[in-house]
């Protein structure tokens, strides 16, 4: 732990902390419980700021809340082995959606890569220079293949697969942030059991990447779920997003 | 999942009883206890409206991110336990951060713009600090507040207040990063200190 790290304490309690930093500011909080102690009692020291101002809502304000409840499904508990991995990895992320159709379309894998702020994977590209780096450099494998689409809810992602170095980049583009308490996840599919590569959380300008390490095998897909932070062992949430990876 | 009463837009409880706990009420609606989200709602709602208000400023921006936050409450109340603090925190600290993500998603289009101008333009702190400090209905935290440093008083009020990232903070204020993160966290440790807040 550095002492610049934890300096970060009290903006990440009053989320002054720009979204790409948190990520990474809550992996470290995952292995430093004495600064994640510091942080409970300033996020309760920051609830007392946030209750000094108080002000009554509008009376209808309940009536509407109190009728949406009943659309609205409730989460199930977190079992005692996902918080226990919820500690151990954290890392936020928001959501995406279905992508189809086909296209080589490097200017697009360029201009998308070039406002990716955050990636927190297996191999964590911290700037958005090395995650151009990252880019060309899997585009100058001799297989390389671009798969680009959109989805009908407005997302947008880009695919690069090079089977001869084993290795995927996704990137994803007007992605939402994820529910509180949820992450993206990534996986592989159609190669036996989906295979977790990751989570993802999109940066302010809902801009997400995520590259693998070499070995993705035969995968056929490419798909992000909605699981609780920290991640599942197997896909548990909603599908919101799906490409076919090319051979 | 047995008896379920559904209650829309019922009258408040006129029984009166010892205040529920936030974090005690949390988990009966973690069983699916409409009841008991209606009195989460009378406990938490103006605190989290106040908050938002301040901070997205627009009312039916503030009302919309209400709602959300309460829904959210209700959605997620199975995944509050008592470790991760009081339930009020829970609530506030979830309401903080969707309101900060309201205002800092409003504001990413003009981001840049915004950012050339602000050098140029006058430290707008003294009218937040004003409006904060005349609207604090909480003398303690009022008090305390005076007990920072200006600097210190400064950056915790424009990030909670404002939404302000540490950066944005920084540079309205044309100090360095780093001694900003300082003022932020010795600023907070200082209130939390006497404020008494439980360690």
């Amino acid at each position: 732990m550095t002492a610049d790290i934890h300096a970060l304490t009290g903006a990440y309690a009053l989320d002054a902390i720009p979204e790409f930093e948190r990520a990474e500011f809550e992996r470290h909080l995952a292995e430093c419980e004495s600064c994640a102690q510091e942080v409970r009692e300033l996020q309760a020291t920051a609830t007392r700021l946030g209750e000094a101002a108080s002000d009554q809502p509008p009376a209808e304000l309940k009536s509407q809340v109190l009728a949406r409840i009943a659309e609205v499904r409730q989460l199930p508990p977190v079992d005692d082995l996902t918080a226990r991995r919820e500690r151990r990895s954290a890392a936020k992320a928001p959501l995406v959606t279905k992508f189809l159709g086909v296209a080589a379309a490097l200017l697009l894998v360029v201009s998308v890569s070039l406002g990716v702020l955050l990636v927190r994977n297996t191999n964590d590209l911290d700037s958005t220079q090395q995650q151009a780096a990252a880019v060309s450099n899997l585009l100058s494998a001799g297989d390389a293949k671009v798969v680009s689409g959109s989805t009908t809810t407005g997302l947008n992602g880009t695919v690069v697969v090079s089977r001869e170095r084993g290795q995927v980049m996704l990137l994803a583009g007007n992605v939402p942030s994820a529910p509180d308490g949820k992450t993206y996840q990534v996986w592989l599919m159609g190669d036996g059991a989906p295979r977790p590569i990751g989570l993802m959380a999109p940066n302010r300008s809902g801009h997400a990447s995520l590259l693998t390490t070499p070995g993705i095998g035969a995968a056929q897909d490419i798909g992000v779920t909605v699981e609780p932070a920290g991640g599942s062992p197997a896909p548990t949430g909603d599908l919101v997003m799906q490409m076919t990876l090319p051979v | 999942m047995a008896e379920r009463v559904r209650r829309i837009a019922g009258e408040a409880d006129t029984v009166t009883q010892a205040p529920p706990d936030v974090g005690a009420l949390l988990q009966q609606v973690a069983r699916g206890d409409e009841k008991a989200f209606e009195r989460l709602y009378d406990l938490v709602a103006s605190p989290v409206f106040g908050l938002v208000r301040r901070i997205v400023r627009d009312p039916a921006q503030s009302e919309e991110v209400t709602q959300e936050v309460m829904l959210e409450l209700w959605r997620t109340a199975a995944r509050y336990s008592t470790e991760r603090g009081s339930g009020m925190t829970w609530a506030m600290t979830l309401a903080h951060r969707r309101a900060v993500d309201r205002v800092r998603s409003a504001q990413s289009a003009t981001d840049r713009e915004d950012k050339a101008h602000r050098r140029e333009t006058t430290r707008p702190f003294d009218e937040v600090a004003e409006q904060v400090s005349t609207r604090l209905e909480h003398e303690q935290v009022r008090r305390c507040l005076t007990s920072l440093t200006d600097l210190q008083r400064e950056s915790v009020e424009l990030a909670y207040y404002r939404g302000l990232t540490y950066r944005e903070v920084s540079d309205l204020l044309d100090t360095p990063l780093g001694t900003i993160k300082t003022r932020l966290r010795d600023g907070l440790i200082r209130m939390r200190d006497c404020l008494g807040v439980a360690r």
